[in-house]
């Protein structure tokens, strides 16, 4: 089957800025040393990325759109507290992956910022449109590595079968973002 | 690499494409080799790639092509220098010179007194109508005799004939002892159509939707192999689409150091990061996000033809320039997340 794609190359697409590799492996090296470089990273990654590789000063409103979400879930005492008591409570037993997935939804709403929670939620679901970078925060966010901390591993690992092996940094994003793919599915199907 | 310079610090491989030319001429190749293509890198400009990938503490060396046996006095050099500089190597073959059991403990007992770590087969029904199943099967059996493992990789289609359960059901691979079986390890990958916007039939739930876009990783190859091409350029990644998509080619096998100054431009390119970090299914959804027009849903079953048309369809292009920066925190904060702060998270160690 054949579709209408337009093919067109006759400029190289490519989004050059001369250092960029350099840059950010001063940035990575950077973050290694300094905790509040780092903390400033997780919270809000676009002002350090304008500051330090684009040479951008992003205003502080479009910075805390920016993960607000997902570092709400990463920074949440209770959601990790929650998923440590899950996972103890669940020792020796099955729980199929379908009601995992609906307690760790369930989790997010309850410890991780509802607000937010819903909002991406609702989103997702009836295709409407947040003004500017709220959604692309929200969405990109939810989409992305950042749900992918510790708690995750320890609660959707299991998933796999595995519970010995650990998980290489790409798997747990890959599941972080089955578990949001289906916490959508959830709430737009009226589950939670 | 140690005390690397360039992003993203990881263990690279090199890849020479000795020859494009090749015993065989799929449909839809995807590096675009046949019988009649004569382009071949000089030994003396490989033996340089050899030099300089050790320097730079590459992490292995694959031969592939083309059909790269078929320059077998140089692939024979080749693999020898590598070793000597203490570069592991893979051979990619369709296995087209095992026409027995004898003639594939030969070929294969040179290359392994030459210094060859691994050896992986491709085959399916394009490659099969040029070398016989049974060639790869005498290839991997005699891999498996000398101890090592034989993966085969099998091209994916609806309804294929050669499958991997045909290739562990094949009469020399049962009558080997269950330890050699264990190391035939067939693995099917989708093939592809070379035209983005033609769409291949896939078994269900193989092409990229909304529903499965969260299973797209990003691609591992970009940025992390780097290929000697046939015909002097320098590819990027390991792809399928890489002698199609010209801005995958960063530099030329000329003049002194081109290894690094391929990598060094490569890694200045943000869309080459992004593809790496989030892959190709996700950057042509997200530019569908950006235009309602740019239909991506269960056409790509294989990334490397979405990768094609990211690259190629002009209306992805247009996005991409326009509005593709804007990824740049999420991206680069997943590359440390990826890299970084996971990793230290799970193994319970401080970030490095």
């Amino acid at each position: 089957m054949s579709t209408g794609v337009h093919l067109s190359d006759h400029k190289r697409l490519v989004l050059h800025t001369t250092g960029l590799g350099r840059r950010i492996k001063e940035l990575f090296d950077a973050l290694s040393r300094n905790d509040e470089l780092q903390n400033t990273f997780i919270e809000s990654p676009i002002e350090v990325i304008g500051s330090e590789i684009l040479g951008i000063n992003y205003t502080k409103e479009q910075a805390s759109a920016v993960n607000r979400f997902i570092f709400s879930v990463l920074a949440n005492k209770d959601l990790q507290k929650w998923a440590t008591d899950y996972d103890k409570a669940n020792v020796g037993k099955t729980v199929i992956p379908e009601q995992r997935f609906k307690d760790l939804a369930q989790a997010f709403i309850k410890f991780g910022d509802p607000t937010l929670m819903e909002a991406l939620l609702q989103s997702a679901a009836s295709g409407a449109d947040i003004p500017g970078l709220v959604k692309a925060a929200l969405i990109v966010k939810a989409e992305s590595v950042a749900i992918g901390n510790w708690f995750i591993y320890k609660v959707s690992g299991r998933l796999l079968g595995d519970e010995d092996v650990v998980l290489p940094a790409v798997q747990v994003q890959r599941i972080a973002e089955q578990l949001v793919a289906r916490a959508q599915q959830l709430r737009s199907g009226g589950e939670i | 690499m140690e005390n690397d310079p360039t992003f993203p610090s990881v263990e690279r491989t090199l890849s020479v494409m000795l020859t494009f030319a090749c015993s065989a001429e799929c449909r839809d190749c995807g590096t675009i080799s046949s019988p009649r293509n004569r382009h071949n890198l000089a030994i003396a400009d490989v033996l340089r790639g050899l030099d300089e990938a050790a320097r730079l503490q590459f992490h292995n060396v694959v031969f592939t092509g083309g059909e790269a046996t078929l320059r077998w006095g140089e692939l024979l050099i080749a693999i020898r220098h590598a070793t000597a500089l203490g570069l592991p190597t893979r051979l990619v073959t369709n296995a087209h010179w095992a026409k027995s059991l004898d003639d594939a403990d030969a070929r294969l007992g040179v290359l392994l007194e030459a210094g060859l770590k691994e050896i992986n087969f491709s085959t399916g029904d394009e490659h099969v109508r040029f070398v016989p199943l049974d060639h790869v099967i005498n290839a991997a059996v005699a891999t498996v005799r000398q101890g090592l493992t034989a993966y085969i990789m099998v091209e994916l289609r609806s309804e294929p004939l050669v499958t991997r359960k045909s290739i562990l059901s094949h009469r020399l691979v049962e009558q080997l002892p269950l330890s050699l079986q264990a190391l035939i390890k067939p693995s099917e990958s989708p093939w592809m159509p070379l035209d983005p916007g033609r769409v291949a039939s896939y078994p269900e739930g193989i092409a990229a939707t909304k529903e499965n876009l969260s299973n797209c990783l990003g691609c591992d190859s970009v940025l992390q192999t780097y290929v000697m091409q046939a015909d002097g350029r320098i590819g990027a990644c390991c792809g399928l689409g890489m002698r199609m998509i010209k801005e995958l080619n960063v530099g030329r096998v000329e003049g002194s150091n081109f290894l690094e100054g391929a990598i060094r431009d490569a890694g200045d390119d943000f869309l080459k990061i992004w593809l790496r970090y989030k892959g190709p299914e996700k950057i042509l959804a997200w530019a569908a996000k950006h235009d309602p027009e740019i239909k991506w849903e269960g056409m790509y079953g294989h990334r490397c033809q979405a990768c094609i048309r990211l690259y190629r369809d002009a209306r992805v292009r247009r996005v991409i320039a326009r509005s593709g920066l804007e990824m740049m925190p999420e991206v680069i904060q997943s590359a440390w997340l990826q890299e970084q702060y996971i990793p230290s998270k799970l193994s319970g160690k401080a970030v490095p």
